[in-house]
C-alpha cells in the first residue's frame, strides 16, 4: 500500500468509514511500515484518543426548555389538530395544571428534605425511603401527564420516562397503552422508543409484538419491523405477515416489512 | 420535515430526541467542555430549526441542514472570541483528568487529558473540523456542504488539523514528561 493510500485510508478510518477488514489491513500496514510512517501511526493514535474524550451529560433543564419552547411554537401555529383534544378524553386543563404544579412543589420539597436529612442523619433506611417516595411521585407525575389531552404534554411525559432509571409495571403498561391507542403518531413513536430500554422484559416484548396489528402509521410499522429484527423476535413474523395483507400499503413499506419477515423466519 | 413545515410543529420533538446529543456533543467539544453554553447553543439550534424549517429544501439530509445551523450558531458565538490559551500544562491537565472515567488506565487517562488540552489550543475552525469528522451521521460530502467547500478541501483541512493537534499533543506530553522527571 502506498503512503498516499494509507493517508487516504487513515482519513476514512478517522471518519469511521472503513469496514473491519479494511481497518485490519490498514493496521497491519501501519505495523509493517517503519519509522518513516510513525507520523501516520501517531495520527491514528490521536484519532483514537479523541473518541475517548468524555462529554458531560446535559442537564435536564435543556429538555425542559426545549419542550416549553416547542409548546409555545405549536400554540402559535394555527394548523388544525396540533394541540387538539382527543375524542372522549377531554380534561379540565386547569385541574391538571394545578396537579402538575402541586407535584412539582412536592418533588422540590422532597428533594430539599433529602438534602437536609442527608447532612444530619446517616441512616440509609431513611434515605432509601425518601428516595422511593420521590420516585413514586415522579412516576405519578408521568402517568398524569401521559393522560393529558395535549399531545405535547404526552410527548413530555414519554421523554420523562426515558430519564427514569427504571420504570415500574404501571409505567410500562401506560407506554404500551400509548403505543396502541394514542391518536398521535409522535406519541406512539416516542413510546415505542422509550419501551426499547426495557426490551429485556418479556412483557414488553409481547406487548410490542401484539401492538403490530394496531399500527396504521407506516413510520411506526417500519420501526416495529426494524425492532423485531434487531431483537431477533421470531414470534413477530406472523403479526408482520398479517399487516402485509393490507392492500393499501405503500410499496416501500411493504418491501421492507417483507424483508423483515424473511430475516425473522 | 415536510409535516413540520405543514404545521405539525410538535414533530420536531422526534427529531430533537434523535439529534439532541449529537448537536450538544458538537458544541461541548467546540466550546472545550462548556456545558452551560453547549446547552444554550443546542437550544438555539432547535429554536432556529423550528422557526426556519421552510429553508429545508430536502436536497440534502436533515442532519447536514441541522449542522449547518449549528455551524453558523457556533460561528456567531465564537465571533470576537479569540482562543488565547497557552501551555499552562500541569494544572489544566489535572482539571481535565478529574472529568475522566476511572475505567481508563492511568497512562491513557493522562494522554486523554493532554489531548483535551491540545484540542483547546487549536483554532476554532480546526477544532470544529475534527469534531465534524467524529459525527457519525455526517459524511465528508455533507461536511463540505456545511462548510461551503469541496470534499477534497475538507479532507485536506481535516488532515492538517489532525496533524497540528498531534504536534501540540506531543509537545504537551513531552512537557508533562519533563515535569514528572524533574
Amino acid at each position: 500500500m502506498k503512503k498516499k493510500d494509507r493517508k487516504e485510508k487513515l482519513q476514512y478510518l478517522f471518519k469511521g468509514d472503513l469496514s473491519p477488514d479494511e481497518t485490519e489491513e490498514l493496521n497491519s500496514e501501519l505495523k509493517k511500515t517503519g519509522s518513516a510512517d510513525d507520523e501516520i501511526d501517531s495520527l491514528g493514535m490521536v484519532s483514537e484518543l479523541i473518541d475517548r474524550v468524555s462529554v458531560d451529560e446535559p442537564s435536564s433543564s435543556m429538555d425542559q426548555r426545549f419542550y416549553e419552547m416547542l409548546a409555545d411554537e405549536a400554540r402559535e401555529t394555527s394548523s388544525a389538530g396540533i394541540t387538539g383534544h382527543r375524542s372522549g378524553r377531554v380534561r379540565s386543563n386547569s385541574f391538571y395544571a394545578g396537579l402538575r404544579v402541586a407535584a412539582g412543589i412536592a418533588l422540590f420539597l422532597l428533594g430539599w428534605f433529602m438534602q437536609s436529612w442527608f447532612g444530619q442523619r446517616s441512616d440509609p433506611r431513611d434515605l432509601a425511603k425518601l428516595s422511593g417516595e420521590m420516585k413514586d411521585l415522579r412516576e405519578t407525575l408521568v402517568l398524569t401527564m401521559l393522560d393529558q389531552p395535549s399531545s405535547l404534554e404526552r410527548i413530555r411525559a414519554v421523554n420523562m420516562v426515558s430519564q427514569l432509571e427504571k420504570a415500574d409495571d404501571r409505567i410500562i403498561e401506560s407506554l404500551l397503552n400509548a403505543l396502541n391507542t394514542d391518536d398521535n403518531d409522535n406519541v406512539r413513536l416516542l413510546s415505542l422508543e422509550a419501551l426499547l430500554k426495557y426490551s429485556g422484559n418479556p412483557a414488553v416484548r409481547d406487548g410490542l409484538i401484539s401492538s403490530i396489528k394496531n399500527q396504521s402509521s407506516p413510520m411506526i410499522q417500519l420501526r416495529l419491523a426494524e425492532v423485531m429484527v434487531a431483537l431477533k423476535e421470531r414470534k413477530a413474523a406472523p403479526e408482520l405477515r398479517k399487516i402485509l395483507t393490507n392492500t393499501g400499503m405503500n410499496y416501500t413499506v411493504r418491501t421492507r416489512i417483507n424483508e423483515a419477515v424473511t430475516v425473522l423466519l | 420535515m415536510a409535516r413540520i413545515i405543514d404545521g405539525e410543529t410538535e414533530r420536531m420533538a422526534i427529531l430533537y430526541e434523535r439529534y439532541k446529543m449529537r448537536v450538544y456533543s458538537y458544541f461541548f467539544r467546540v466550546t472545550c467542555g462548556d456545558r452551560e453554553t453547549s446547552e444554550d447553543l443546542t437550544h438555539n439550534v432547535f429554536y432556529k430549526a423550528i422557526r426556519y424549517c421552510r429553508s429545508f429544501t430536502g436536497q440534502g439530509s436533515f442532519a447536514s441542514w441541522l449542522f449547518k445551523i449549528a455551524h453558523n450558531t457556533a460561528l456567531d458565538y465564537n465571533r470576537g472570541k479569540k482562543n488565547s490559551l497557552s501551555y499552562e500544562v500541569a494544572a489544566d491537565i489535572r482539571s481535565v483528568q478529574d472529568f475522566l472515567s476511572d475505567e481508563d488506565e492511568t497512562g491513557k487517562r493522562e494522554q486523554i487529558a493532554s489531548l483535551s488540552l491540545a484540542l483547546k489550543n487549536l483554532e476554532h475552525d480546526e477544532r470544529e473540523i475534527i469534531v465534524f469528522g467524529k459525527i457519525d451521521c455526517l459524511r465528508y460530502r455533507e461536511i463540505a456542504g456545511i462548510l461551503g467547500t469541496t470534499e477534497g478541501n475538507v479532507k485536506i483541512r481535516m488532515f492538517r488539523a489532525l496533524k497540528k493537534l498531534k504536534d501540540i499533543f506531543m509537545k504537551i506530553e513531552s512537557s508533562r514528561y519533563e515535569k514528572e522527571r524533574s
